[in-house]
């Protein structure tokens, strides 16, 4: 293995950068799943707003969390340094700014995912998985070859992918989900959508609890499916995630964009060409992929 | 790239934050496994959802496990209404399913912008099942003149 002859060189191609022709594919793949983060963020942001205006009106107080975790100021500090931090990281090519940004963002995504405020929201978990790959990943910019740190980027990205489907997975394995009552009630009853304006349009409501019957054990045959992320070729992999976040998105809840647009983004950089040549850009050492 | 090779280079590098990823996304990928036999996996599971961990850190360290849609959860909200005998009336003002966390029902902005935003006094009870596992809290909700709402758990059906 060459890595380590390869480091300071690389950190010399990231940090002083003359990348404006050509970055370095990984700060390109890291910038997607930068970028599909932010995309989650903004995506609700008029929810957000109004939501951070309830919560300066309404403050709410319980027993369980801690003051400084339902506070409305921690709050809107964590979800604003979490879009600063995308954007600086979108913009700067040093590793580590691209560490830092990645951290903090981490770090602010965990705080929503335990704040009064978020933690009922996966738009935070799914955005803080991504943003943990974000970490690891440019932590190894310059201390592993380009290919290897891509060929196990791709790796991790799709064990992400696929412990969140398989969260959901599983905790749909209960009756309610299996004969499709709970999506029943959230979807098919009254949701204003597309999809289930058509069908209440069209079906009796004993028709309606089949489909959403159908649909239920639909969803967690395809998230069963997606948990096996991780066995299948890559780009089989990616475009199975793809197609499956689309769906949600297109069948389900558009709002749910904001949970699923940082999953897209993991999932893309699976669909990264072949490899670069076995050989190192930067020393030009063979490179070891192990095997 | 495949997890055998995975593996092999991890440990060829060195890379222990990959290392240290694997390790949680697999012990991640164990529990979510094992919560349709295990128990004490699914009530730790509800009280996760019910804000009931045994600790907060408890709490905090189950909050990055994926659970999308998980359980079944149910809730009641109704007004309170404290009469002069020290007796209470309470009239249901809406029930219904939520995808996770019952609990959004009293902490979520559109649950304080829909409900107490106008009542003073509410009674709120939230049921999360798993396979034969349920778990059902009841909760006290009050706001007072500065719109500062108070909830606290009275009590378990």
């Amino acid at each position: 293995m060459s890595a380590a002859g390869c480091s300071s060189d690389t950190n010399l191609l990231v940090s002083t950068s003359s990348v404006s022709a050509t970055l370095p594919t990984p700060i390109v793949l890291n910038r997607i799943v930068i970028a599909s983060i932010l995309v989650s963020l903004l995506w609700k942001i008029r929810y957000f707003l109004l939501a951070f205006a309830v919560y300066f009106e309404y403050p709410l107080h319980d027993e369980f969390f801690p003051a400084w975790l339902s506070s409305s100021g921690v709050s809107l500090a964590a979800y604003t340094l979490s879009v600063a931090a995308c954007l600086v990281s979108l913009f700067s090519v040093d590793r580590r700014y691209l560490m830092g940004c990645s951290l903090l963002l981490t770090a602010c995504l965990y705080i929503q995912c335990i704040h009064q405020h978020s933690y009922n929201d996966v738009t935070f978990l799914t955005c803080f998985w991504s943003a943990a790959w974000s970490f690891w990943f440019t932590s190894r910019i310059g201390r592993d070859h380009d290919n290897l740190l891509i060929e196990k980027g791709v790796f991790i990205s799709h064990l992400i992918l696929s412990v969140i489907f398989l969260g959901g997975a599983m905790g749909k394995l209960t009756p309610g989900y299996w004969s499709g009552q709970v999506l029943y009630d959230i979807y098919f009853a009254a949701r204003d959508f597309w999809v289930f304006n058509i069908l209440r349009e069209h079906f009796s409501n004993d028709t309606l609890h089949a489909i959403s019957r159908w649909y239920s054990r639909f969803v967690i045959v395809t998230e069963m499916g997606c948990a096996c992320l991780w066995l299948l070729p890559r780009r089989w992999a990616s475009w199975l995630a793809i197609i499956t976040c689309c769906g949600i998105c297109l069948f389900s809840n558009v709002l749910l964009l904001s949970v699923l647009a940082c999953l897209l983004g993991l999932a893309v950089i699976g669909l990264h060409e072949e490899p670069l040549p076995r050989q190192s850009r930067v020393t030009g050492d063979a490179l070891d992929v192990g095997g | 790239m495949r997890i055998n090779q995975f593996l092999r280079n991890v440990v060829q590098t060195g890379d222990l934050s990959a290392a240290t990823l694997f390790g949680v996304i697999l012990a991640i990928a164990v529990w979510l496994v094992s919560l349709p036999f295990s128990e004490k996996i699914q009530q730790a599971t509800l009280m996760r959802f019910h804000l009931q961990s045994p600790s907060f850190l408890a709490w905090c360290g189950l909050q990055v496990v994926p659970a999308m849609y998980n359980l079944e959860n149910r809730y009641w909200l109704s007004e309170r209404v404290e009469q002069d005998d020290a007796t209470r009336s309470v009239r249901c003002i809406e029930s219904g399913t939520t995808n996770h966390f019952p609990t959004r029902m009293i902490t979520s902005f559109d649950a304080r912008y829909r409900f107490f935003r106008q009542l003073d006094h509410a009674e709120v009870i939230l049921e999360s099942r798993y396979r034969d596992q349920v778990l059902a809290t009841r909760w006290q909700v009050d706001k007072d003149s500065n719109n500062v709402i108070s909830a606290r758990r009275f009590g378990e059906n």
